[in-house]
């Protein structure tokens, strides 16, 4: 009488094994083309970061140039320029006291 | 003759065999750790990620010292495709300073100083620091093989002296690395330095990244900022009122502290002569600390309406309460205590000792106090220790001993002589009056700028020591003093100030130089409402001694200008 149990077991280890192979073979592929694809992308990193680090370096160039431009020295000297002049007196009047106001008036 | 053949090859093969056996050894086992370092480097860029170091801002966001990125310039000697005095020809018309680059006499001249460094005998050969941009691009465009820069991060000080003594500078350390020293740049050093990291990456034979290789990353934490509670128009206003002073009135130093009644938030605190903190190297090092946190003065009469506030507070006297030792000098353990003109007002009460800054009626309220409750207010209003205010050179104060404290000390200190303190003690204490009796710590932070947050400090921590009422009576008497006092003709018309003026002799050698004094003017405005307390010190005046005459119009003069804040 045959051994149907052994040979069905037989069976399920060769497809077992192929799919193995298979699998090895398509990830082995998938590896290669995703190694190479990200390899290439290193030059591409690159020339992100070498972008990154000068506009970071302009950003802070031009920020130092904004302070001095707002720097009240450099306020003072452009309004001088633009022919204004300092209020030689402030005249400041005192509210007065009163025994009794009518509201928001 | 094959046998030959046959014998030869056999016998070579193992010797070739041994020799690359030999080889492979040497290579592999005494060269191998070498060659695996030298592959390391090679193949492995480890970069440092520096972290910027944080900015100060003022109340409004402005830049009051920052980081900007200049260049040093350097040569690599092995990669020169050009001789040397070409090089320097060309360097020499972008590194001649601007103010000589059309004369061609100082080219020659930057030139042959280029040309000397170029012609040491040394590959790597540094040969200007912080270029600017603009320097650099153009040096770019000549294409020279063999130069190259670097970054360099430098403070910079947008409003240049302004706020100097409160900022400090950044310099180095003995090793060579940036720190902060005196001020803000001192106190906050660690925080606003921030943290260096670091990143190992694989890299081709370009030297581009390889995303699959070995990564390693620490990352950098970039410095804190500060906002600070400075306002730089009332910084601005109140230097510009200090030099005019300082200059009128001939006095060697002066200080003015401005604070915010209600927060004892710093609005301004500058102090003459000053100095530039990007050019700290050129200045004399005695302008670095801040003369209004870390030089101690006897405070005078200024110190009068704490002592007078006590005893009201105490109940111990009101406005009306009669002196009735003030009709001539007192005398206290054999010394005799005079009024500083000698005048004397028989029966003068309590508002009319402080109006005539009369010393013996001081010492006649002091002694109502008596030493515990004396010291003991002296402490609550926080003499004797730092304020905590955010600078690094804060000093303490000096006060006696209690054991020490006998009754000539109760008299003298009663009207500001025989204690040492801070401006910022002097006018942290004032401020309890304006601030309706409670003490409030003085800050010069109002956040902190986190990369990721923006912290808020709590609200400085206050002490309640006078009473409402107190407040009301010790503000009226400081009002007074300002109308009917001696500096009653400069002060303005048209706002209602409560303060007091201060002239202090300065001890040299354990005696008083009678012309040599602190002149000072404490108050604030409006008296009803208070938003702004002042200090105003001078140093030495020459034009006149008296505060009354220097320090209170400088004041008052001031008082003017921030009315319109």
């Amino acid at each position: 009488m045959p051994n149907y149990d052994l040979s069905s077991k037989i069976s399920l280890t060769n497809t077992l094994s192929r799919v193995v192979v298979v699998l090895v073979i398509v990830l082995g592929l998938a590896n290669l083309v995703l190694t190479n694809l990200i390899v290439t992308d290193g030059v591409r990193l690159n020339s992100i970061i070498e972008k990154t680090n000068l506009l970071a370096k302009e950003n802070q160039e031009l920020q130092a140039i904004l302070a001095n431009s707002k720097s009240l020295a450099s306020v003072e000297s452009k309004a001088e320029i633009l022919g204004f002049v300092a209020t030689k007196n402030i005249t400041t009047i005192n509210s007065i006291d009163v025994v009794a106001q009518i509201p928001n008036q | 003759m094959i046998d030959f053949r046959l014998r030869l090859i056999s016998r070579l093969i193992p010797v070739i065999a041994l020799l690359i056996i030999v080889r492979l050894f040497y290579w592999q086992i005494f060269r191998g750790p070498q060659l695996a370092a030298e592959a390391k480097r090679q193949h492995l860029d480890v970069v440092r990620l520096s972290a910027r170091r944080g900015e100060i801002f003022d109340t409004n966001g402005n830049v009051l010292s920052g980081t900007k990125n200049l260049y040093h310039l350097y040569a690599y000697k092995p990669l020169f495709k050009d001789d040397n005095a070409s090089v320097a020809s060309h360097l020499a018309l972008v590194l001649t300073p601007e103010i000589a680059a059309t004369d061609p006499a100082q080219i020659k001249q930057t030139e042959s100083e280029i040309l000397e460094r170029l012609n040491l005998k040394a590959n790597w050969i540094s040969l200007k620091h912080y270029l600017t941009r603009e320097q650099k691009d153009t040096i770019e465009s000549y294409q020279i093989a063999g130069l190259n820069f670097e970054d360099e991060f430098v403070r910079f000080y947008p409003e240049a002296s302004m706020s100097a003594q409160i900022l400090g500078f950044v310099g180095q350390d003995q090793n060579g690395q940036e720190k902060g020293y005196f001020g803000l740049e001192g106190f906050f050093d660690r925080e606003l330095q921030g943290k260096e990291g670091l990143q190992r990456v694989e890299k081709d034979a370009s030297g581009r990244p390889i995303l699959i290789g070995k990564y390693l990353q620490v990352k950098n934490v970039e410095g804190r900022s500060f906002v600070t509670t400075i306002d730089r128009k009332i910084q601005y206003l109140a230097e510009q009122v200090l030099a005019s002073g300082l200059e009128r009135y001939q006095a060697t130093s002066a200080a003015v502290i401005v604070m915010e009644s209600r927060t004892g938030k710093i609005r301004a605190m500058a102090s003459l002569p000053s100095y530039t903190p990007g050019e700290f190297y050129q200045a004399d090092s005695d302008y670095f600390s801040n003369p209004s946190v870390a030089n101690l003065y006897e405070p005078g009469s200024t110190f009068k309406v704490l002592v007078m506030a006590a005893a009201l507070n105490e109940g111990l006297v009101d406005p009306e309460s009669i002196c009735d030792v003030c009709s001539q000098p007192l005398n206290i353990s054999g010394y005799t205590i005079k009024t500083w003109n000698d005048q004397y007002h028989p029966n003068a009460n309590m508002s009319e000792i402080i109006k005539y800054s009369d010393n013996v009626g001081m010492v006649f309220v002091a002694q109502k106090l008596g030493s515990e409750k004396f010291l003991n207010y002296l402490d609550q209003f926080g003499f004797g220790k730092k304020t905590g205010i955010e600078l690094e050179e804060e000093t303490s104060g000096w006060l006696k001993p209690k054991k020490e404290f006998r009754e000539i000390d109760l008299a003298t200190t009663a009207f500001g002589q025989g204690i040492a303190v801070t401006p910022i003690q002097l006018i942290t204490a004032v401020n309890t009056i304006a601030n309706n009796g409670y003490l409030i710590k003085p800050t010069l932070i109002e956040k902190i700028l986190d990369a990721e947050k923006e912290i808020i400090p709590p609200p400085s921590p206050t002490q309640k020591i006078l009473s409402p009422e107190t407040v009301n009576k010790i503000t009226q008497m400081m009002v007074e003093a300002v109308i009917y006092g001696e500096a009653k003709w400069a002060a303005p018309k048209n706002i209602k100030i409560a303060g007091k003026t201060g002239t202090a002799q300065i001890p040299i050698g354990g005696k008083y130089d009678k012309e040599k004094t602190i002149a000072s003017f404490v108050g604030f405005f409006p008296a009803d409402n208070p938003q702004y307390t002042i200090l105003v010190t001078l140093k030495e005046p020459q034009s006149s001694p008296w505060g009354s005459e220097t320090a209170a119009p400088l004041w008052f003069n001031l008082a003017r200008k921030l009315i319109l804040f």
